[in-house]
């Protein structure tokens, strides 16, 4: 069976985009409608907008995202999402990974016969 | 707290609320307050009450249920997938072909409380049956904690070697009996005292 453009996306987020979003929030604490904005205006990293919050779910329930309530400009408060410690360590492992993997498949897809 | 009262946001929600009935209830009402939030924070920025097809578009970008639902399900092992690595064979017939001397060793170790009073004896193996049901639960159990491999491995050496040592035992103390009753005593004291 050959796998479709999307099932090729399915397979890479599962690896990358809880760090996609640690990355985020490494920048600076953030809404939850502003990471799902930021990561799914491409709609590369996130398929839909919605399967960011039971990621971040899952990364609180690992105590790499910490939540807050904070006044909003607009409305009620909302969920206010920051970056732990451990979260930090846990993106830079993946940083440290993530670079020669990135480089090694770029090298095989890109790089004149061996 | 939706402000939009929409009857499609409402099935949207009720939908993904079944959809994540698996999880647990912690992470299932979070994730269904995060995502009324975000309708919420959406619907708001348009500044007007947004109709059915505003409606549409956002829940579109939200995803499917199934897509948001099976998101939260990430963490646990993927479909196809073997998380847990596959014991050979092998090793399942060498656990139970070590079952069979434990169980003649333990059904050795029980012979002597026979001897005390066969109450004692009956005493024994309802404890070892007790133990191997127990260990069999923790193995099979549809309802017993993860994980279960280290005690599915168990269950190999101690269900064969249950069964020997009851078996053997039994046999010994029935046959000890008919023995005392010929000679009465003589053997059961000189085996009794250590």
């Amino acid at each position: 069976m050959q796998p479709t453009p999307d099932d090729v996306r399915t397979q890479l987020r599962r690896g990358t985009l809880e760090f996609c979003v640690l990355a985020h929030l490494a920048r600076g604490p953030a809404y939850g409608q502003d990471i799902a904005r930021a990561l799914g205006a491409d709609h590369v990293l996130f398929a839909s907008e919605g399967t960011l919050y039971p990621l971040l779910t899952r990364l609180r329930g690992r105590g790499w995202v910490d939540t807050t309530w904070q006044e909003s400009p607009t409305g009620p408060p909302r969920r206010y999402h920051r970056l732990t410690d451990t979260g930090r360590a846990a993106l830079d492992a993946f940083v440290e990974v993530w670079r020669p993997y990135r480089t090694a498949v770029d090298r095989l897809l890109e790089g004149p016969p061996a | 707290m939706t402000t939009v009262t929409s009857p499609l946001v409402a099935a949207y929600l009720a939908d993904l609320e079944r959809r994540l009935a698996g999880a647990p209830a912690a992470d299932r009402l979070d994730v269904l307050d995060a995502v009324r939030e975000h309708l919420d924070a959406v619907f708001a920025d348009l500044g007007h009450a947004p109709g059915d097809d505003a409606v549409r578009r956002v829940l579109a970008d939200l995803g499917s249920p199934d897509d948001v639902a099976g998101a939260l399900a990430l963490d646990a092992p993927p479909a196809g997938g073997d998380p847990s690595p596959r014991t050979p064979g092998v090793v399942w017939v060498l656990l139970v072909l070590a079952g069979l001397p434990a169980g003649l060793l333990v059904g050795l170790l029980l012979l002597p409380l026979a001897l005390v009073h066969p109450v004692v004896l009956l005493g024994g193996l309802a404890a070892l049956v007790g133990a191997t049901l127990r260990v069999g639960y923790r193995a099979h159990g549809r309802r017993a904690p993860q994980p279960r491999r280290p005690w599915r491995l168990a269950f190999a050496v101690v269900l064969p070697a249950a069964v020997i040592a009851g078996t053997w035992a039994l046999a010994s103390a029935a046959f000890l009996t008919v023995e005392s009753e010929a000679v009465p005593s003589v053997s059961v004291t000189s085996v009794a005292t250590p």
